[in-house]
């Protein structure tokens, strides 16, 4: 009898119980992974919800999980444990793989797990404040990906705390990702439509602080704790919005949502950039053919620190993307490790437990560049000599860790330690206005850049690329203008620099 | 009318036009987003080269589309183009397509002078150049025109898997 089971085992190739099939095996994969945005409405170009949707596009399906083109997911999650994390495990993919192998036999609908409900239209809620653009901006049906960044109005009568911005494309299918700003200097209104079109160009608008970003599933998320982010009366929100033509003309009218604090948060938000400044005076030259180009920079904390998430960024030359804590015991941690950066994919990554970092943790980063042409993303072919900038075809580097002191009494030192720490590129922007020869011509200068004549150097008038710097190194009073003593100090420095002494 | 009397022109002057007829297969797919991508290109294509006596047709190897769909699909994207909906992969059995978009290029006696990528702006899924500096497709028609061999014949696709 038992000699008979086995023999009847060994006649079936594949045993019913581990044949894999749809319902059993492959929905529960999809549901999880895919149909969140690969649904009616949604971003992806076509449904993953049903046996048909599925099994019709399988052969593609097994190429991008594979190719891990698809679920986009960039950080490792073997060495960081994430939030909402979409990445394939290595077995569902080869689970894919076998019911395609197999035939991608159906199997019973009653195996399947009920699909799920996912939230309709706002995903945190009803907002506090619903802001549209105030004209459709028109994108081609094809032709260069478009970097354009667009003016809401806030107008709000009182200053706010911000806990979370939610971001809603009419155009899907062309609407990549978008970076959100502030602005403070009224600069971006006075920039906007001024070609005629909605919004204004540039890829670099950076003078107000960074509010996150909205990439297509990714799961929108509210400032943790009682964390928010400060919302002056009078600021502008600006969208930095990045464009994929699609074939076909789209017009593109963007819908956000705001989510406001009640109360002021009890601790700052600090924002650690490593390097700071997206990598500005961090020496990015990268040679053309060069394969791979290193930048490392590091930070030591000088307070105990909670950090709750973590963003890098680059352009398109950035191939990995390393940050690694090293404890004052001397235990290494790593906070974010992305072996295959991809510009289109810039996500925030949320610890799944907040990661204390005691005093003298030092924060180390380590970027690496492809300049070759078998980089098949180099914007540039034959490839040739890349620096820093804020053009697409630039450069930039840089990874954000986000979190606050742990004990309140630190926050501040926290901040100025920050600050300091920014304030290195001083000695970058210190050679350029050297070799610049800026200090024989300051008065013209000056006179050239003081647009409105009132012989102050407002934020809005200072050279956008370097105006952080400026201000962070010449404007004493934080008033964000440079009055007459403020453009004696530069006077000064420039002095000391050509004698060629400090920075 | 005009088409044909351009043809007669061309053939009349012994310039570009082919020796013998060319025709050209473009698999698509509606829901594929870099077949989309390209219908600009292929809508000039069919416009550039049906006057100089190539046929073009779009052939979209889809079990599930039906006419009307697709009929909305072509006016939306502005192709105008022959199409046809190869439902039993007939068309992708002689080809050899593999993936949307890719385009064959036959001769006269319907042997394959060119299979691949359009040009070069995919160079993988999700890596494309800001403009195409290799076109392939062009590149193979104005050799085949001119009676001779493409310099480059075959290109590995890049898009979507067409389904058995």
């Amino acid at each position: 009898m038992k000699k008979l089971a086995s023999l009847l085992l060994l006649a079936a190739p594949f045993p019913a119980a581990s044949e894999v099939t749809y319902h059993r095996d492959i929905a529960p994969i999809v549901y999880a992974n895919c149909a969140g945005c690969h649904r009616p409405g949604e971003s992806a170009p076509f449904p993953l919800t049903s046996y048909a949707e599925v099994s019709r596009r399988a052969k593609t399906i097994s190429l991008v999980v594979n190719d891990r083109y698809m679920p986009p997911w960039h950080a490792n999650p073997e060495t960081t444990h994430f939030l909402d994390v979409r990445r394939l495990k290595a077995e569902e993919i080869a689970t894919i793989d076998r019911w395609i192998a197999d035939g991608k036999p159906e199997g019973d609908p009653a195996d399947a797990p009920s699909f799920p409900t996912f939230t309709e239209g706002w995903q945190l809620g009803e907002p506090d404040l619903v802001l549209t653009m105030g004209a459709a901006y028109e994108v081609p049906a094809e032709g260069r990906d478009i970097y354009r960044n667009f003016v809401l109005p806030l107008d709000l009568p009182e200053d706010k705390w911000i806990k979370a911005i939610e971001l809603r494309p009419a155009a899907r299918s062309v609407v990549h990702h978008s970076l959100y700003f502030l602005d403070q200097t009224g600069k971006a209104r006075t920039l906007d439509g001024k070609d005629g079109k909605p919004g204004f160009n540039g890829m670099g608008f950076r003078t107000g602080s960074a509010l996150g970003a909205y990439v297509p599933g990714a799961t929108p998320r509210k400032l943790p704790a009682d964390l928010a982010l400060p919302l002056p009366k009078g600021a502008d929100l600006i969208l930095a919005t990045h464009f994929h033509p699609s074939g076909k003309a789209e017009r593109e009218q963007t819908t956000v949502g705001l989510y406001f604090a009640d109360t002021p948060p009890s601790r700052k938000l600090e924002s650690i950039q490593v390097p700071p400044n997206f990598g500005r005076g961090a020496g990015i030259d990268i040679p053309p053919g060069e394969k791979n180009y290193r930048i490392e920079d590091s930070f030591t904390l000088p307070v105990d620190v909670e950090a709750w998430f973590v963003s890098g960024h680059a352009h398109y030359l950035c191939e990995t993307m390393l940050m690694t804590a090293t404890l004052p015991d001397g235990s290494e941690t790593i906070l974010l490790d992305i072996p295959d950066w991809d510009l289109d994919w810039q996500d925030t990554y949320y610890f799944a437990e907040p990661v204390v970092l005691p005093a003298g943790t030092v924060l180390k980063s380590t970027i690496t560049y492809d300049n070759s042409s078998d980089n098949p993303d180099n914007p540039t072919n034959p490839p040739v000599r890349v620096k820093w900038g804020e053009q697409s075809t630039d450069e930039m580097g840089s990874i954000t860790l986000s979190g606050v002191a742990l004990d309140l009494a630190d926050a501040t030192k926290l901040n100025l330690s920050n600050k300091a720490n920014r304030a290195r590129v001083f000695a970058q922007l210190g050679r350029e206005l050297r070799d610049g020869g800026v200090l024989d011509r300051l008065p013209a200068i000056v006179k050239r850049l003081d647009a409105n004549g009132d012989g102050l150097l407002q934020e809005s008038e200072l050279p956008e690329r370097m105006r952080e710097a400026l201000l962070l190194r010449l404007d004493g009073n934080g008033d964000k203008t440079l009055d007459a003593s403020e453009i004696e100090a530069l006077r000064e420095w420039l002095e000391t620099l050509k004698k060629g002494r400090g920075t | 009318m005009r088409r044909r009397f351009l043809s007669l022109l061309l053939a009349a002057s012994g310039g570009l036009a082919a020796a013998e007829p060319l025709s050209v297969d473009l698999f698509l797919a509606t829901d594929c987003p870099i077949a989309r991508a390209y219908s600009p290109e292929i809508e000039r294509l069919h416009l550039d080269w049906s006057e100089r006596g190539v046929a073009f047709r779009l052939v979209f190897p889809d079990r599930d589309l039906d006419e009307e769909t697709l009929r909305r699909h072509l006016a939306e994207y502005g192709l105008t183009a022959p199409f046809v909906l190869d439902r039993n992969r007939a068309l992708v059995k002689r080809a050899g397509a593999t993936t949307t978009p890719e385009a064959v290029v036959f001769d006269a006696e319907g042997r394959i002078v060119y299979r691949g990528c359009i040009d070069n702006r995919y160079s993988a899924l999700g890596s494309r150049l800001s403009e195409a500096t290799d076109l392939y497709l062009r590149d193979a028609l104005e050799a085949a025109a001119a009676g001779r061999k493409p310099a480059i014949s075959e290109t590995v696709p890049i898009g979507c898997l067409i389904e058995d």
